[in-house]
């Protein structure tokens, strides 16, 4: 029987898209009236990691770098099933693009050690940029498999899973350890268990690691670490478009489209 | 096939439903529930429960059920059956057997306080198209709309249509703008802790927002969830507030209408609470409306497939019924079928989008409205 | 070691099927090097390549560089990753592009990460620096509302993967001159993954799909009318993003910031609600048609002819019209 070490899941919070307003005068985000969640990507990450644990054993760490306040969200985290937690936490942070964070993850991953698997969401709602887990592999020295929908088998040394390709799927097999991004939405994910989550509240510590703890400095991290800047930030505006109506009956109205956009 | 009698679990089941113990098997709730067959048999899982020996197998069927509540009406002893399929169903939940369906839209009840998916955007709107026609500052009433209602217009005309009626009865009229389920799809979910701590916030938000002492509700299932955990407001569906409107003489309905309606009883109206005679009182109170009864009505009406969390679930048999309902309704003859519930409109119309019937469906005060004009 | 020079366009293929965002953003580049006067590197990796070759070679690069050899026929994360990186580490371009696609964006991440070099992902936009030649995208976050411009501060090669349909790909009038390199076999066979099962069926090409029919939410997943329209007037078929949440089909078919980008002359849109994610995939399109149920829906900003209706009553209506149906 395979037995798997530790599964460490990447959490990430962002806040609702819909909800982040844009000041146009002072060019700046404002996202303290959005409401935080999730990363919708990372509850499947997480529901993979528990299904995997539930048939081949292994403890399911929950790692996440971010604010303290996000504390309350790893600990439906802890509801939904995982064993432990680690929150990377350091002002020295403010502004890290996806290398630093790539780096910073890896970095706690390597302290945590003894892992078989490193899953994650395939992108961030708010980042979109999808390089963080081949990042990770990259720091790690390790491979990854990106947009992962279902886990195959596992076997001695390796996993087999399911990736989402162009017009289809591949299925690849891959030495552990490795990184497995996975899709948004290629599972349901385990709603939390409020039992567990008051216990989760009053009971359970959250490992809380600043750079220090990590060997970084604050010129490897945070704006200083990073790459890339953003010099200026700005709103999307669509075209103007005629924006005419068009009433009537369904029979009508499907006449009047037809003639006007030259359908027949 | 001979059982071993669950002591244990009996005992439990006893405890939670006593009249469970009433139950002499005489199959009046199997006859009339609406979707035995031969994976479900209500009659039988009462019988299970009495020798505490409910398993896996009744954990998998008891999402099925509608909570309608016919078989409960209907029963000679007034066995709790509605209770008993709610404990089992917590029993399942925490066997892990339930629809995955279930996680989802807990989810969604948990980042958007509602189990259709509307965002904060949805709800913005919503509020954008009522802020001018309430008065939250020192309202006589305060809707509660159903949280169902936040994305869909059709809806709100129900809801504009209730607000156009109360405030001809001279009532000033409010709304609770949190625009929160009631709770009602998770208890049915079995879920007890995450409903626990959701209501109680819940009932928090809402008693510190109101400022009427009556809260109105488009939804029967509204009404039935509020009034289980808030206390010290008067909690009431809108058909016994225009029943008692108009009897009492403060909305006069003057306006003449020659049509044939028949009336489709919420079953968290007519079997739930008993609330069967206000709504045909209030049809019968327009002039020149004729109500024709379908052939299930009243305590034995067929349920719309909506109930028991089945609107928001998609149950196998929730569609099935609400065409079942539709077709009684064409049967009577009738040009509009009336209903008073948000969950009962929705399937209907639905129904009526696939089976293109001459029907109209129309929610009672969206009729009456129409009828009374400017 | 000589200076990062030029600007390198990985040209995606998998198992000979040539990805044609690729050669968008080599058209992009070709536009740039003529501007910068920077030489355009093509990279093409997979197995007897010949026809991708002559496909790829006439989109404004100067060089093909081709690396032939059967384990790459298909896309493998760590066999392409050390490969590229070997040729990176002899031509040693100041850029490198990519098209933001699943196998474009797991290479990127790597190669980023592998160079210790600034990486933007999903750009819309890609364009130098006219003062400091440093590499400026602009790149949308926040589910597609807002446009960040991001500049590289540090490492090379500067690394960008652009989104699908940002650029028209356009034929140069320039033809590649073809190198091909051999690569030592250990980098290739240095892999830790295997592909053991592949399955893909064509995909429409949303991006150059002259006509498209775009379902959303309104729709409930129910997806029967919507094909049977497009099927009558020729178009291809879309979702926006919460359809494809919802897993009724692939994301390939998603419209939107992190999906395609459309192109159209005519875009049907039923029962999209219009979120500025969504609106971003199609702001290129000719005339736009929205069906929703409710009139106040910011689709209908965003659309030439707005109807406010059952889309199931619409879809009926025209299909009866088109002569189509049962």
């Amino acid at each position: 029987m395979v037995a798997l070490k530790n599964i460490i899941v990447t959490m990430k919070v962002t806040p609702k898209p819909e909800e982040i307003r844009f000041d146009p005068i002072t060019k700046t985000v404002d996202r303290s009236k959005a409401t935080n969640e999730i990363n919708p990507a990372d509850k499947n990450a997480l529901e993979l990691a528990l299904q995997l644990k539930e048939k081949y054993g292994g403890k399911v760490i929950i790692l996440s770098m971010g604010p303290p306040f996000w504390d309350q969200f790893i600990k439906m985290g802890i509801a939904m099933g995982a064993d432990d937690a680690v929150l990377v936490s350091d002002r020295a942070l403010g502004g890290s693009d996806a290398f630093v964070t790539s780096k910073v993850l890896a970095a706690a991953i390597k302290k945590i050690g003894d892992y078989s698997l490193v899953i994650t969401g395939e992108e961030s709602e708010d980042g979109s940029t999808g390089q963080v887990p081949p990042g990770i592999a990259e720091w790690l020295g390790i491979p990854a498999v990106t947009y992962v929908s279902q886990v195959v088998d596992v076997t001695e040394d390796s996993i087999i899973v399911r990736r989402t390709i162009k017009g289809g799927y591949e299925v690849v097999k891959v030495k552990l350890p490795a990184v497995l991004s996975v899709e948004l939405g290629v599972n349901t994910p385990r709603f939390p268990d409020f039992e567990r989550l008051q216990w989760a509240q009053s009971e359970f510590k959250l490992t809380i690691w600043g750079i220090k703890d990590l060997g970084l400095t604050e010129d490897e991290v945070g704006f200083k670490g990073s790459l890339t800047a953003v010099t200026e930030l700005r709103e999307l505006r669509p075209r103007e478009r005629l924006r005419q109506f068009i009433e009537g009956s369904p029979e009508e109205i499907a006449r009047e489209l037809i003639k006007r956009l030259g359908l027949k | 096939m001979p059982v071993t009698v669950n002591f244990s679990l009996r005992e439990e089941l006893l405890k939670v439903v006593p009249t469970l113990s009433l139950c002499y098997q005489c199959g009046t709730c199997s006859t009339y529930c609406p979707i035995t067959d031969e994976s479900y048999n209500i009659r039988l899982l009462v019988k299970k429960a009495q020798l505490g020996v409910v398993d896996n197998r009744d954990f998998k069927v008891i999402w099925d059920c509608v909570t309608c509540g016919t078989c409960q009406a209907l029963c000679p002893n007034n066995v709790e059956i509605v209770n008993l399929v709610e404990v089992i169903r917590t029993m399942a939940m925490k066997s892990k057997v339930f629809p995955t369906k279930i996680n989802e839209i807990l989810w969604k009840i948990y980042e958007n306080q509602n189990p259709w998916g509307y965002t904060v955007t949805d709800k913005r709107r919503f509020a954008a198209q009522f802020s001018g026609l309430i008065n939250n500052e020192n309202p006589d009433v305060v809707i509660y709309p159903c949280c169902l209602s936040v994305g869909d217009p059709r809806l709100q005309r129900h809801i504009k249509a209730l607000i156009r009626v109360l405030t001809k009865a001279g009532l000033k009229v409010g709304m609770y703008m949190g625009l929160s389920c009631c709770g009602d799809i998770i208890e049915h979910t079995g879920n007890k802790a995450f409903y626990e701590e959701y209501t109680t916030k819940l009932r928090d938000a809402i008693m510190n927002n109101v400022k009427a002492p009556v809260i109105v509700t488009l939804s029967p299932h509204c009404e039935y969830s509020l009034k289980k955990y808030l206390k010290g407001v008067k909690i009431v569906h809108y058909v016994e507030l225009l029943d008692e409107l108009i009897r009492t003489g403060k909305l006069k309905v003057d306006k003449k209408a020659d049509i044939t309606v028949t009336y489709h009883d919420p079953c968290y109206l007519s079997k739930h609470q008993k609330v069967i005679e206000e709504p045909r009182r209030v049809i019968t109170s327009i002039p020149g409306v004729r109500l024709v009864e379908m052939e299930h009505s009243r305590e034995k009406s067929l349920c719309c497939g909506a109930g028991g969390g089945g609107i928001a679930l998609e149950t196998r048999v929730s569609t099935e019924l609400s065409k079942r309902r539709l077709r009684e309704a064409v049967n009577t003859g009738a040009s509009v079928v009336l209903t008073a519930c948000t969950y009962c409109f929705r399937m209907l119309e639905d129904a009526n989008k696939v089976m293109r019937t001459n029907l109209k469906v129309m929610d009672l005060v969206e009729f009456l409205d129409s009828v009374l004009g400017d | 070691m000589s200076e990062w020079r030029g600007i390198s366009v990985f040209i995606e293929q998998d198992n000979g099927e040539l990805e044609r965002a690729s050669l968008e953003v080599l058209t992009r580049a070709g536009e740039l090097g003529r501007k910068f006067n920077e030489e355009v590197l093509g990279i093409l990796l997979g197995h007897e390549t010949d026809n991708l070759v002559k496909e790829a070679s006439g989109y404004g690069a100067d060089k093909l560089i081709v690396i032939d050899h059967p384990d790459l026929r298909h896309y493998n994360s760590d066999a392409y990753t050390e490969v590229v990186s070997y040729i990176i580490n002899k031509y040693r371009p100041r850029y490198l592009l990519l098209p933001a696609t699943r196998n474009s964006r797991d290479l990127a991440g790597r190669l980023a990460v592998r160079f210790r070099a600034c990486l933007s992902a999903h750009v819309i936009m890609v364009d130098i620096d006219e003062k400091d030649r440093k590499l400026v995208t602009a790149v949308p976050g926040f589910g597609g509302n807002i446009v960040a411009t991001v500049v590289c501060t540090g490492g090379k090669p500067e690394i960008a993967t652009v989104s699908p349909g940002t650029y028209e790909a356009r034929v140069s009038d320039k033809e590649a001159t073809v190198i091909k390199e051999t690569v030592p076999a250990d980098l290739v066979e240095r892999r830790r993954i295997e592909l053991v099962e592949k399955s893909v069926s064509p995909m429409p090409d949303l991006s150059r799909a002259e006509r498209v029919v775009v379902a959303g939410l309104g729709t409930g997943g129910d997806l029967e009318l919507v094909k049977e329209f497009a099927n009558l007037i020729g178009a291809a078929v879309g979702v926006t993003r919460p359809l494809a949440d919802m897993g009724i089909v692939p994301r390939d078919y998603q419209i939107g910031t992190t999906g395609v980008s459309l192109r159209a002359k005519v875009a049907f849109v039923f029962g999209a609600s219009g979120a500025p994610h969504f609106v971003y995939g199609i702001r290129d399109c000719g005339t736009i048609v929205a069906v929703n149920t409710d009139r106040e829906a910011p689709i209908f900003e965003n659309c030439d002819y707005c109807v406010v209706a059952d889309l199931f009553d619409i879809l009926k209506a025209l299909i009866k019209e088109l002569g189509g149906g049962k």
